[in-house]
């Protein structure tokens, strides 16, 4: 078995509420080996950044981790200065919308070598000479010049190369990419997918992709984790989990996709809405908009299992229809 | 119908205007804006029930008892504030300056306020021609020297309270139009207001109905600062000697009598001084109370954890 | 750049010419300045003589014609209460001092305010917050002139620190300028905290976090400088609004002598060509000012495009 670098276990990440707090993520064990691409899917409040931040140590108050555990490594990432030397260094992040995520009155070379100077002790002309390469690694051209560039004048494609040269510079051996592709064009979308994986590819780094298009899932990553309500309802990987889900929603989420090879009359999609937080429905968090819920479905919780080797699925109906 | 695999785009949070008594019991809750609110309160109250409340006739001289002074500090309690130098009551001179300085206050922000308001409905209803104009004539007035102007048109018109408050409004309505411009703006692109104005409402009725009631939050805030702004510009033209004046009494307008007595008598000048602070700083707190418990971003900052123990293991 | 600076100068220019022309209003049309050289019961005859002297028996138009084309050439008129003397040159002469005084005063000002701000905005909400708040608030709640009085009394006379008139010395210059200074340092010390609080907020702060920067840099290198940049344009402002303002309060409380007292002064003499002079001097100051301050904040912001 590949080495596993990220392990979270029962993770529960809480907010404080009006009368009781409310959970953001409710219950999450998964782990992130060597090399591998994991794809993390879900709708918006699935938990699914929450649980990439609190990866890094990065979950911001008032909200806060209130049970489980994360290791890096074999290193406790919970202990606040684990997590402060592992950060940028060895994990990095990048996040969706790179115009606010970049310091807009710094030149991105600044914002580069800080990273440099400040964590790898470089001076000033070596992190200039690697910003550079950096700049150059991410297909951007003229990198001594655009040194001294502002944010602003980077369009958006460029920009988030840029937030990808920010985050490999000390040269991670994890990148979390969250939602990386949402807020640019589809062109610029398939462009910045195919760096991603050139860099994956050619740097040996493991990316955490965290996603809700299923489509970039399927082209980019190896393996792909369903997300939902705070809670992990089915993990595979890519190739099996798309050809034969084993949950009702991951079907419901594929299903839902517009395809170019079949012809479809309409979009199809799942009645209903998410949940505005983990435990607001009692049982499985999906219950209130699954066709095969039953009343076990509705009053127990269920447990996340491996159905098959290396498919996992938390879901009654199918752990009944799979013994 | 929810698309599952599109994510949840985020809307303006205009909404019903918040309940009077969520909003009462929030006060009360607050410390600093209570505490504004309630002095601010008293001073407007004790203004208005001046001539019940005062101790003595505030116009009223007696030589034998001049520049007496307050009770901890010598002075008795036939006077507790003391007296100036022709021997007129304090306590009751400063309850005189507070009808006239909260007056002015008073009047400044709703006349100023309603011109203002009006000027930021048009500019942000018609916009174009109509917003640049309106625009430009704020943007210019707030270039002028204001205090400046306003002491050259006292002194040429004569100095009257009922100058200064024309003179005070036409150097404040600027920022009401600004604010209200903006905010009806930044409604009008809402989905809300499209909604009602594609369902054929007018935009008068649009303004009044929709607009406005969310304006009120925002404006209420600006107006309570203003008045505090006000309270000063008044305090300050009345000590020059072109504001209030004399047998009228106004809180600068007594500072200005008690200098020439700074050393001697020193609470003619001091105490007016800690008044006008007092008030002001009451209405600044009540002020920002408003605009934290306005804005709903501001007020979820404000939560925290209350006793909440983390449970061992979720199952 | 270029186009945007003339476009700016143009406004600005076109603020005084408005300002003058209020002026030229106020004191020609509303006021009688024949008054103030006549005794209270002069004769009506008395009266037309004088005017006809100032040259303000002839049409408005005229009048204000002959004054557009003197503004232009610099000429404000003679002043009535030093006569002899040229508006203009009274008035440049005191303005020096009143340019110390408020450039010292907004100087303390911004070294009180930028650091209790930025304290007050690394724990919001905290004892500390709540205090400089508190703080802040009361120094921007009391009157200037007021807070004149309070200084004079407490370290000059009290103490015997400081002088508490006049321009003599060097030390005068200190309660004056504080005395200008906290009120001010009240509003920015109050922008910087809310300033500080919202870029503290932002998503790069959490990017900056996300690479391992520490708390310590995020706020230095980060949250701190984007902040100044809004608070310095401020705090331009602020002495613009200053200089306009509430110098004259405390000039003539202090009896400094810059243009606020000249202003009083020339209220007191009734000299309305020296007023006017004042007026569309200080206008033009303010004008300058605001425009040194558009050009300040185009150059700390990057973003800005000047096309």
């Amino acid at each position: 078995m590949t080495e596993r670098l990220l392990e979270i276990s029962k993770l529960a990440i809480a907010f404080p509420g009006s009368n009781e707090p409310t959970y953001g993520v409710r219950e999450v064990t998964m782990n992130v080996a060597k090399r591998e691409r994991l794809g993390v899917v879900g709708e918006s409040g699935s938990g699914k950044s929450l649980t990439a931040l609190a990866a890094l140590g990065l979950v911001q108050p008032p909200g806060r981790i209130v049970g489980g555990s994360i290791r890096w490594c074999g290193r406790d990432m919970l202990d606040p200065k684990v997590a402060r030397e592992v950060r940028g260094k060895e994990i990095s992040m990048i996040f969706q919308d790179p115009m606010t995520s970049l310091n807009p009155l710094m030149t991105i070379g600044g914002q580069i070598t800080e990273v440099l100077i400040k964590r790898l002790g470089m001076g000033k002309t070596q992190a200039n000479k690697r910003a550079a390469e950096l700049l150059e690694l991410v297909g951007i051209p003229f990198p001594l010049e655009r040194l001294r560039n502002y944010p602003y004048e980077f369009s958006g494609g460029m920009r988030q190369r840029v937030m990808i040269a920010i985050a490999l510079a000390a040269e991670p051996m994890l990148l979390i990419a969250d939602e990386p592709t949402t807020a640019l064009d589809v062109t610029i979308q398939a462009q910045i997918l195919e760096l991603l994986t050139e860099l994956s590819n050619e740097l040996g780094v493991a990316v955490m992709m965290i996603t809700h298009d299923l489509g970039v899932v399927a082209e980019f990553c190896d393996r792909v984790q369903v997300m939902y309500a705070g809670r992990v309802v089915e993990r595979g990987p890519v190739g099996d989990l798309f050809g034969s889900p084993l949950h009702p929603y991951s079907s419901g989420l594929i299903a839902s996709s517009p395809r170019v090879d079949i012809e479809q009359q309409a979009l199809r999609s799942i009645d209903g809405d998410p949940p505005a937080h983990a435990d607001a429905v009692p049982g499985c968090p999906f219950n209130p908009r699954c066709p095969e819920a039953d009343d076990k479905c509705r009053s127990v919780v269920p447990p996340l299992i491996e159905l098959a080797p290396r498919r996992w699925s938390a879901c009654w109906r199918r752990q009944e229809s799979m013994s | 119908m929810s698309d599952a695999a599109l994510p949840i785009v985020p809307t303006l949070d205009v909404g019903e205007p918040r309940q009077l008594s969520a909003f009462g019991r929030a006060l009360l809750r607050s410390g600093t804006g209570l505490f504004g609110a309630i002095v601010l309160g008293l001073i407007v109250l004790s203004a208005i029930l001046a001539p019940l409340i005062s101790p003595y006739d505030p116009t009223k001289q007696d030589l034998s008892a001049r520049l007496t002074p307050p009770l901890f500090f010598g002075g008795s309690t036939e006077h507790i504030l003391g007296t100036d130098q022709l021997g007129r009551d304090l306590l009751s001179r400063l309850l005189q300056g507070a009808r006239v300085s909260i007056a002015v206050g008073l009047f400044v922000v709703l006349i100023a306020g309603i011109f203002g308001i009006a000027m930021g409905l048009l500019a942000g209803y018609r916009g174009k021609f109509t917003d640049s104009v309106i625009m430009r004539v704020a943007d210019m007035q707030l270039a002028f020297p204001g205090i400046l102007l306003a002491l050259v048109i006292l002194y040429a018109l004569g100095p009257s309270m009922r100058l200064v408050i024309i003179v005070l409004s036409i150097n404040g309505w600027m920022i009401y139009a600004r604010v209200t411009r903006s905010f009806v703006l930044s409604l009008r692109k809402s989905e809300y207001i499209e909604a009602a104005e594609i369902s054929g409402a007018g935009p008068f009725r649009t303004m009044w109905r929709h607009i406005l009631p969310n304006l009120t939050s925002p404006l209420l805030t600006l107006g309570v600062l203003e008045f505090a702004r006000i309270i000063l510009a008044e305090a300050a033209l009345s000590f020059l000697g072109y504001g209030v004046q004399p047998p009228d009494a106004s809180w600068g307008l007594i500072i200005a009598q008690g200098q020439d007595y700074l050393t001697s008598a020193w609470w003619i000048v001091v105490i007016p001084g800690i008044v006008i602070s007092i008030t002001v700083l009451s209405a600044n707190l009540l002020s920002s109370w408003l605009r934290i418990y306005t804005d709903p971003k501001q007020r979820d900052r404000q939560r925290g954890w209350k006793n909440w123990q983390p449970e061992k293991d979720p199952a | 750049m270029l186009y945007f600076l003339t476009k700016r100068l143009l406004v600005g220019l076109l603020v005084i010419y408005l300002v003058a022309t209020a002026v030229f209003f106020i004191t020609r049309v509303v006021a009688n300045p024949e008054l103030s050289f006549l005794p209270v019961d002069a004769s009506p005859e008395q009266r037309d003589a004088v005017r006809s002297y100032l040259g303000l028996d002839r049409s408005l138009i005229a009048q204000y014609w002959e004054y557009l084309t003197n503004l232009v050439r610099l000429d404000l008129g003679e002043s009535f209460w030093q006569p002899g003397k040229s508006a203009l040159s009274i008035v440049l002469d005191r303005l020096p001092a009143s340019l110390a005084l408020n450039t010292v005063a907004i100087v303390i000002a911004l070294l009180l305010a930028i650091p209790m701000g930025t304290i007050a905005a690394l724990k919001p909400g905290s004892t500390l917050d709540r205090t400089t708040t508190t703080v802040s608030l009361l120094g921007l709640s009391a009157p200037q002139f007021w807070l004149g009085f309070m200084l004079m009394l407490l370290f000059g006379v009290r103490l015997g620190w400081f002088p508490t008139s006049g321009a003599d010395e060097r030390l005068s210059i200190v309660l004056p300028a504080l005395a200008l200074a906290l009120p001010t340092a009240g509003k920015i010390a109050q922008m910087m905290r809310s300033t500080m609080i919202d870029e503290l907020g932002r998503p790069y702060i959490l990017t900056a976090e996300a690479k391992g920067i520490t708390a310590l840099d995020r706020v230095r290198h980060h949250a701190f400088r984007n902040s100044l940049v809004p608070v310095l344009t401020q705090g331009s402002f602020e002495y613009a609004r200053m200089l306009a303002g509430y110098t004259v309060v405390v000039e003539t409380v202090f009896a400094w002598p810059g243009v606020g007292l000249l202003t009083v002064q020339a209220l007191e003499q009734q000299d309305l060509m020296l007023l006017q002079a004042v007026v569309i001097v200080v206008a033009s100051m303010v004008v300058i000012v605001n425009l040194a301050t558009d050009v300040l904040y185009t150059r700390i912001d990057p973003r800005i495009e000047l096309s």
